[in-house]
């Protein structure tokens, strides 16, 4: 009994911990004073306000809404190819590239950003939003991959198998059968590229140069003065990813059940 | 066997080969293969090759020029900044690294083995956001928190408890370390212990297993390449992280990857950030493969 | 019975919304080969796991060699058990799972080792040792889980459907190995089976169960000649069941008026004349009268006809069914006419009065 009770005060430590950060920075977004501080200082849409007037931050939030949205387009059509190129076919080559779409998030932020301005730096895509798409993506279809690959191991062999043998060609068997099977875990992965680009900060602020995505502002703004409009970009920011992420999980889960048939 | 129970077994026995040319039949796998091939040499592969190769470049009037040149491999591994910092980051990663496992076993455990179908999977949701959401708002927050006019510490003074110094110490740099690796650690571990057969932990009481028996046994052992994931994987996050050093310690003293981001950002050195990546690449692959061979099934003498 | 060795009493487990085993009482000798028997679901298993400590009853005490273990922890309790999916470490080697509850016990790595190669060499795995799990057959592998279990030199073994992986020829080799094992051990076996072949072959007693109560529990023989009611007589294989009403008794025999005629059951129960009385004949007690032939004299005559055949081996089953609508089933050695028995082929059978079975009214 008392190693039940030891356990559930363990995970419930563990669980604020974890959440704690996020907490406080709903929490203080809505707090009147200046600096974070206890006593809370009263109820104010104030930094919201101040952070959606500011252009800076605006442009930021522009340049990361295009940023994620692309990169997470690119990330699932991509992701969608990989993993249905591992799941049918057997060619040489097969695990360079797999180890290649799969490995980037192993990777240090740091040193991926380093290498891609290195060479992105002679290129026209130096310092735009598609320079850091064309990054991005080859970090997040590694996630994309994995998913739409597990929703795949549920196929079945004899679905497409079934299609052939009712006429359809290789391509009308993907589109009509592999693809709409696929489609939760089409979704999922949408939503987790776009999560992973969104939050990704360290390539962005390598190769974005003066295009600012929304984390790398913050980056900027932290390495300035204490400024309340972190804690309301930061209530957005966690807002939009809480969604993107749980929309991924609710719809891998869906391919998890493995039980339509699309 | 038929081609259908085995679909992944070959191109040329599986989908049908519509009028039978070859042709037609490479068409599609080389229409879905080229594009992502492509993307990820070019922006992956490349660019991390590229780093290799500007390790042995030169910078001439503040531009780099094609060389090899050992120069920057033996200025870099002499100085006692660099070797300070390899040390350093080392010591933090694997500070980090314990810490998280240490922290995350009981709980997946608990999760994995003792929770309720419904509430394992609530904690595998909870577990799975912050590992996508914000890391450097987190470390924000943390700064927020910790810092010397900051949550705490104003709430102390309420209390009429004199103030605490927690911020730009190792407690604040594990902090922010943990944030990091906790959720995903935990994670892991927890499927690890998910995919265990547990008829081995009862099997184990039958024969005589006390709890800790049981534990460092059986349930230790039989995880082990998920063990050895885990660690990886906290040692990789917290070895190559930026934010936390930065903003939970201030920079003092520099991780590896500050010197690069330092480095870099100052614009004249980039031979020489390319040898820190490429060294922390080396280590980070070391590590990979050490622990590989640690946790492999053991192979018959 | 003499002092039992294992003794449960009043045994209960219930599961929320699944009475899993009601109040179970059965004593087990020292040195008996009980087998608990019964399809899946009937509480064997369950039963079997409360033995071992690994299901805490929610009713009742378990008594082993007359200490009362029912709060005694499964690793305290010494009831090693051979698992069904036979739960082998996959990290461990051969020797060191045979090895493994002698670790638990603090025994040195010396004595570990002789005893672990001891029972391997025993069990046929000699020089096996140093392998990997894996690298085993499905034969061997059972053979490391029963050395396992063995190697403590328990007084107690429980084996929880341990060859029921297997395939039929290795399952009957092992069946042999288990029996001489027993014979050599002369330790006590609880071994859980829903078949009735290996039970039969097996077990001094055996106890069939469903639905958590024990319906009838006794020697092999006993079981199977006199079932105590529909449901064990049906898992005997005695599939063919009459009824009719009786109309007297005489010479030790129940006469009764049923739809396929006036037939004769040995009196083994009380009934009361024109009560309703059922019985059951062992499908290897029916036989098929040849065409134009009577039955002997004082047996009966039932006419129906073919509507399936099954052939095991050498032994084949034919379903009938009787002119006024009930299954037969019989089960022969093949005499090779079955080329005349086609579904629709109507026989007429037969059998002993004698072998008949009444079911004791409940």
């Amino acid at each position: 009994m008392t190693g039940r009770i030891l356990r559930n005060l363990y995970l419930a430590a563990l669980a604020l911990f974890i959440a704690m950060p996020m907490l406080v920075i709903v929490v203080f977004s809505f707090d009147a004073n200046r600096f974070p501080a206890l006593p809370w200082g009263g109820f104010t849409l104030n930094w919201h306000r101040e952070a959606l007037a500011d252009a800076m931050i605006l442009s930021a939030m522009k340049n990361s809404v295009i940023v994620s949205l692309g990169t997470a387009v690119l990330a699932t059509v991509l992701g969608f190819s990989a993993a249905y190129l591992d799941y049918r076919y057997m060619f040489f080559g097969k695990r360079p590239l797999m180890l290649a779409v799969a490995v980037p998030p192993a990777v240090p932020v740091t040193i991926l950003g380093m290498a891609m301005l290195a060479a992105l730096s002679r290129t026209p895509m130096f310092g735009t939003p598609a320079g850091i798409i064309v990054c991005h993506v080859a970090i997040a279809v590694s996630f994309s991959m994995a998913l739409i690959r597990l929703r795949l191991g549920e196929l079945g062999p004899d679905l497409e198998a079934a299609a052939w043998n009712l006429g359809a060609s290789p391509l009308a068997a993907l589109w009509h059968v592999v693809i709409p099977f696929c489609k939760p875990s089409l979704i999922a992965a949408f939503c987790l590229s776009a999560a992973v680009s969104f939050d990704e900060f360290m390539v962005a602020w390598f190769v974005g140069g003066v295009n600012e995505t929304l984390p790398v502002r913050v980056l900027n703004l932290l390495q300035g003065q204490v400024n309340p409009k972190i804690n309301a970009i930061g209530t957005l920011v966690l807002a939009i990813s809480l969604i993107l992420v749980t929309l991924a999980q609710r719809f891998a889960r869906l391919g998890g059940a493995g039980k339509e048939t699309a | 066997m038929t081609e259908a129970s085995l679909p992944e077994i070959s191109a040329a026995s599986s989908p049908p080969g519509g009028r039978g040319t070859r042709r037609a039949r490479a068409a599609l796998p080389l229409l879905l293969g080229l594009p992502v091939a492509l993307w990820q040499v070019a922006f992956f592969v490349l660019p991390l090759a590229f780093l290799v190769v500007v390790t042995f470049w030169k910078v001439r009037n503040f531009r780099l020029a094609p060389a090899f040149d050992l120069a920057n491999w033996e200025k870099v591994l002499t100085s006692t900044p660099f070797q300070r910092a390899l040390v350093y980051t080392a010591e933090v990663a694997l500070v980090a690294t314990v810490l998280s496992m240490l922290l995350a076993f009981p709980a997946a455990h608990a999760i994995a083995l003792r929770l309720s179908a419904r509430a394992r999977g609530r904690w595998i949701a909870f577990l799975i956001i912050p590992v996508f959401s914000s890391y450097i708002l987190k470390v924000y927050a943390w700064q927020v928190v910790l810092s010397p006019g900051g949550l705490v510490n104003t709430g102390l003074a309420l209390l009429g408890l004199p103030a605490a110094d927690l911020l730009g110490g190792t407690l604040s740099l594990n902090i922010g370390l943990l944030t990091l690796t906790l959720p995903v650690v935990t994670l892991i571990l927890t499927f690890a212990l998910m995919g265990m057969d547990h008829s081995l932990i009862e099997a184990a009481r039958n024969l005589g297993a006390s709890k800790v028996q049981v534990l460092t046994q059986v349930t230790l052992p039989a995880i082990k390449p998920g063990l050895g994931l885990a660690g990886v994987t906290a040692f990789l996050l917290s070895f190559g992280d930026y934010a936390s050093p930065v903003f939970l310690t201030g920079s003092n003293p520099p991780t590896l990857a500050i010197l690069i981001v330092d480095t870099v950002k100052s614009g004249s050195q980039w031979p020489r950030a390319s040898v820190i990546g490429v060294s922390m690449l080396a280590i980070l692959a070391l590590a990979f493969v050490l622990v590989q061979a640690l946790t492999q099934k053991r192979k018959t003498r | 019975m003499t002092e039992p060795y294992v003794r449960l009493e009043a045994l209960d487990m219930a599961y929320p919304g699944h009475h899993a085993v009601k109040s179970l009482n059965l004593d087990i000798a020292a040195g008996e080969f009980i087998a608990l028997m019964g399809p899946s679901g009937c509480g064997k298993s369950t039963t079997l796991r409360m033995i071992a400590g690994l299901d805490k009853p929610t009713g009742g005490r378990i008594l082993i060699g007359g200490r009362d273990m029912t709060e005694v922890p499964a690793e305290e309790r010494g009831t090693p058990m051979v698992w069904q999916s036979l739960a082998l470490f996959p990290f461990l080697s051969v020797e060191d799972n045979v090895a493994f509850p002698l670790k638990m016990r603090g025994e040195s790595p010396n004595a570990r080792r002789r005893l672990a190669n001891d029972w391997l060499d025993r069990v046929g795995l000699g020089g096996m040792g140093k392998r990997d799990i894996s690298q085993l057959s499905g034969g061997q592998r059972q053979r490391v889980a029963i050395a396992r279990a063995l190697v403590t030199q328990p007084s107690i073994l429980l084996l929880d459907e341990p060859l029921s992986a297997l395939d039929a020829h290795l399952r009957v080799h092992l069946q042999t190995e288990l029996a001489r094992l027993h014979r050599e051990l002369k330790i006590t076996f609880i071994y859980v089976t829903h078949s009735q072949s290996e039970a039969f072959a097996l077990a001094d007693r055996v106890v069939v169960m469903a639905d958590g109560i024990v319906q009838q529990a006794g020697p092999p023989r006993d079981v199977y000649r006199a079932p105590v009611n529909a449901f064990v007589a049906g898992f005997m294989g005695m599939n063919t069941r009459l009824e009719g009403t009786v109309t007297g008794r005489a010479d030790g025999m129940i006469w009764l008026d049923c739809a396929e005629g006036r037939m004769a059951v040995p009196d083994t129960v009380p009934v009361a004349v024109g009560a309703v009385q059922s019985f059951v004949i062992g499908a290897d007690r029916l036989r098929l009268l040849a065409e134009g032939m009577a039955a002997p004299v004082g047996q009966p005559q039932v006419s129906g006809k073919v509507v399936g055949m099954e052939f095991v081996g050498s032994t084949q089953t034919i379903f009938i069914e009787s002119d006024t609508g009930r299954d037969f089933r019989l089960q022969r050695l093949d005499l090779g006419d079955d080329a005349t028995l086609t579904p629709g082929t109507p026989v007429t059978l037969t059998w002993d009065p004698r072998h008949a079975w009444a079911l004791p009214n409940t």
